[in-house]
């Protein structure tokens, strides 16, 4: 039912966003084609509040959002199309399900009334894909963490997205149920063909996740790119020292900076000192982009 | 024509635990005199000329609604006569052994009048049935206020008082009643001649006078002999008349 | 019973529906409001909402007296431009019922709407549900035990009301007179076995609601 859209060719996402709540203020600029894009970055740089202003929950400052091609947020041309307009699914880490109904009925809350019933068969495929079906008259409270996140997730696909937000979904499950989470949520957005974008500050699970990692820090979105290229690698090299001048910038985009004395620290793989006192640093290549 | 008010001052020998309120004559003592509301002008001068008799004698005044103070004192309050403005409550107390039966009589009389608000429709008793639809005639309760069981007594003589239910507003004691009046709340109220004197938001519409009006009395009572039936005495005395006619009332 | 006892009876039940049917709508509106909006003057409205819960019920009436009396400005003007006139009505009964009623609904409401999660409210909303059906199928379902608590004390201060009601409303036989204002004005007559009956018809009313709202709460509990 949900293969890949024909207007594949649009982005599925594009926003550049000024985000104010309280005294703090975070910025960013948001590209996906399709996949999903993984905002990545320690707690307080912004990642949510991003989020959040994407599903509409928050209203940004100032700045822009196109969901495949449609306005629904410019601060210039006054557009502003509420969260339950959007068509953008939103996963919380907790709390996400109403605790006085049982699994099928929070399932199906988003739906239109006629839409409601329980023989609807895209539900109960639904639910088949996410395996839930031995569960689907258990109230919320009898569930395990994991079992929440996936009635959470077949609720948000039930209506279905254009596009679905994940906030940290998997930070309170143990770590055997967040694998087997992230390996049923990568299989569910590729057969529904739903393009998402997912929060986590875990490197590792921002490389199982992410076809592309937008990286957060202080407020900014700073860096975006293939997991390989954004997350920080395994072994590095660090050099520290007094600086003998100020940075310069060479034509090649890399900056260059004169140490005075300075100290070298680093895998012995890496760092070859040579005889005559030079030292060679080798840095690994980059990683295939997915 | 007046309508008698009795004034019945009831001594009441409740709960006086004796000692302060003793007095052979001219020593000091203290009275507490629960009076009806209506008599709240005319008490401070009578109490007054008494205190000037009587030096020594302090005399403390309570007002309110007659059968409202008749439940005070069934209730046990510290009161040692009352001056209401009906007979009933005061025979009530007396068949309660609250006052003694020696002491009460009849001190005064008064009559009922219609008062209206400035500029409001000229009703008389009589064409009191006239009143318009959403026009409002405020009278006492007649379960406590005597004024307002003398209004229910003379419409219902006038065979007015079941054809303006619903149109009567009940004032928990004269004063109430006649507030509606000069707030302009009302169309029409029933009190007393002597609480309208000298007021000018209010206009006086008619007298009751005639076969059907009642006669209002001024009753009062000591709760026993002694000091407080001695006052009970000086009210109903021609030496007070004068005051009491000062103030509107008329003789027992 | 003859009509003349049996209406305040019937008159407290309408004036006390009336108010209700003003109060609930009103209040559950105020205490959304207040639990989910900020805006600048909301402590003030805070404030105004808990007055009547704490001013006496003399001061109630006196203040709805002198701003709806005849000669207030809102009762002025709605007797010039509407031919309107409010005090020594039933109409001022059931509004002086439901300014005492509506600060219990409030500030039960509030902290029930306050300690919904703002998550399930924020995810109904990116399924596609309008802010009024957060509402209803969220917020509400979520508070309604407290919600239910509100309703039940809102109602039995609606149908005890008495200071308020005899200033604003009066004391009209057959008109304005509820089971309050009866129970004292039998008793100041001396008519103690009349009074009695109101208070134990207002008795049983305002403890029936309650325990029946109770055995609401527990039936959902057992399900």
């Amino acid at each position: 039912m949900n293969g890949p859209p024909p207007e594949a060719a649009v982005p599925a996402l594009e926003a550049r966003l000024t985000v104010t709540a309280g005294d703090f203020t975070v910025t960013s600029e948001v590209q996906l084609r399709e996949g999903v894009l993984v905002f990545f970055g320690p707690s307080g740089a912004g990642k949510t509040l991003t989020l959040q202003a994407l599903a509409g929950l928050l209203r940004p400052r100032e700045g822009f959002l196109r969901v495949r091609g449609e306005w629904l947020f410019d601060s210039e041309r006054r557009v502003d199309v509420p969260a339950h307009r959007r068509r953008i699914g939103y996963v919380p880490q907790a709390h996400a399900l109403l605790p006085f109904l049982d699994v099928v009925e929070n399932v199906r809350f988003g739906l239109p009334r006629r839409e409601r019933r329980a023989d609807n068969p895209r539900i109960r495929a639904l639910f088949e894909e996410l395996g839930l079906a031995h569960l689907a008259h258990a109230r919320p409270p009898q569930l395990s963490g994991g079992e929440r996140q996936r009635v959470a997730l077949a609720r948000a696909l039930a209506v279905q997205p254009r596009l679905l937000l994940l906030d940290e979904p998997f930070a309170s499950i143990d770590r055997e149920g967040r694998a087997e989470l992230r390996r049923s949520l990568r299989e569910a957005l590729r057969r529904h063909g739903t393009p998402a974008v997912f929060v986590t500050h875990d490197a590792e699970e921002a490389r199982v996740m992410g076809d592309s990692v937008l990286r957060f820090v202080r407020g900014r979105s700073v860096e975006c790119g293939p997991p390989g290229v954004v997350l920080p690698r395994g072994p590095s090299v660090a050099v520290s020292g007094v600086a003998a001048g100020t940075p310069g910038q060479r034509p090649d985009g890399s900056v260059e900076l004169a140490l005075g004395e300075a100290t070298v620290r680093g895998p012995a793989s890496l760092l070859r000192p040579a005889a005559d006192g030079r030292l060679t640093v080798e840095l690994p290549a980059p990683p295939d982009e997915t | 024509m007046w309508a008698s008010v009795v004034v019945l001052a009831l001594v009441l020998g409740a709960c006086r635990q004796g000692g302060d309120s003793q007095d052979p004559e001219g020593e000091s003592t203290s009275l507490t005199i629960a009076a009806a509301s209506s008599l709240r002008h005319v008490m401070p001068a009578l109490v007054a000329a008494y205190e000037a008799r009587h030096p020594g004698v302090r005399v403390a005044l309570t007002y309110g609604a007659s059968g409202d103070l008749r439940r005070q004192v069934e209730g046990g309050a510290p009161i040692d006569a009352v001056v209401f403005a009906s007979a009933g409550p005061v025979d009530s107390l007396v068949r309660a052994g609250l006052v003694a039966p020696g002491s009460r009589k009849v001190v005064a009389t008064n009559q009922l009048v219609l008062v209206g608000p400035p500029g409001g429709p000229r009703l008389t008793f009589r064409t009191l049935g006239t009143l318009g639809p959403r026009e409002l005639l405020a009278v006492g309760d007649p379960g406590a206020v005597p004024a307002g069981q003398y209004a229910r007594d003379s419409l219902k003589e006038l065979g007015l008082w079941e054809s303006l239910r619903g149109r009567m507003v009940l004032g928990g004691d004269v004063a109430a009643v006649l507030a509606y009046a000069r707030r302009g709340e009302v169309a029409a109220a029933i009190v007393y001649r002597t609480e309208v004197r000298g007021l000018s938001d209010v206009v006086l519409l008619d007298e009751a006078r005639g076969e059907w009006a009642p006669r209002p009395e001024v009753v009062a009572g000591a709760a026993r002999e002694g000091r407080a039936a001695d006052f009970v005495a000086f009210l109903g005395a021609p030496g007070a008349l004068a005051l009491w006619q000062e103030h509107g009332f008329g003789p027992p | 019973m003859s009509d003349a006892r049996l209406f305040p009876i019937t008159l407290s039940l309408q004036v006390a529906s009336l108010a209700m049917a003003l109060v609930a709508p009103a209040g559950l509106a105020l205490a959304w409001v207040q639990a989910r909006r900020r805006y600048p003057l909301r402590s003030v409205v805070d404030g105004l909402v808990l007055l009547p819960l704490v001013l006496p019920p003399s001061v109630v009436g006196f203040l709805l007296v002198v701003v709806f009396g005849r000669r207030g400005p809102v009762g002025a003007w709605l007797e010039a431009v509407l031919d309107v006139r409010l005090i020594f009505t039933p109409a001022a009964a059931v509004l002086a019922s439901s300014v005492v009623a509506l600060p219990m609904l409030v500030k039960t409401a509030q902290p029930a709407f306050e300690a919904v999660p703002p998550e399930l409210e924020a995810v109904s909303r990116s399924l596609g549900l309008p802010p009024w059906s957060v509402f209803w199928r969220v917020t509400l379902p979520s508070a309604w035990r407290s919600v239910l608590a509100g309703l039940v004390l809102a109602f039995a201060r609606a149908v005890g009301e008495f200071g308020a009601t005899l200033m604003f409303a009066g004391n009209i036989p057959g008109r304005t007179n509820t089971m309050p204002l009866e129970i004292f004005s039998a008793y100041q007559a001396g008519e103690d076995a009349r009074a009695l009956v109101y208070v134990v018809v207002l008795s049983s009313l305002s403890l029936g609601v309650a325990l029946l709202a109770a055995r609401m709460t527990g039936a959902v509990e057992a399900r």
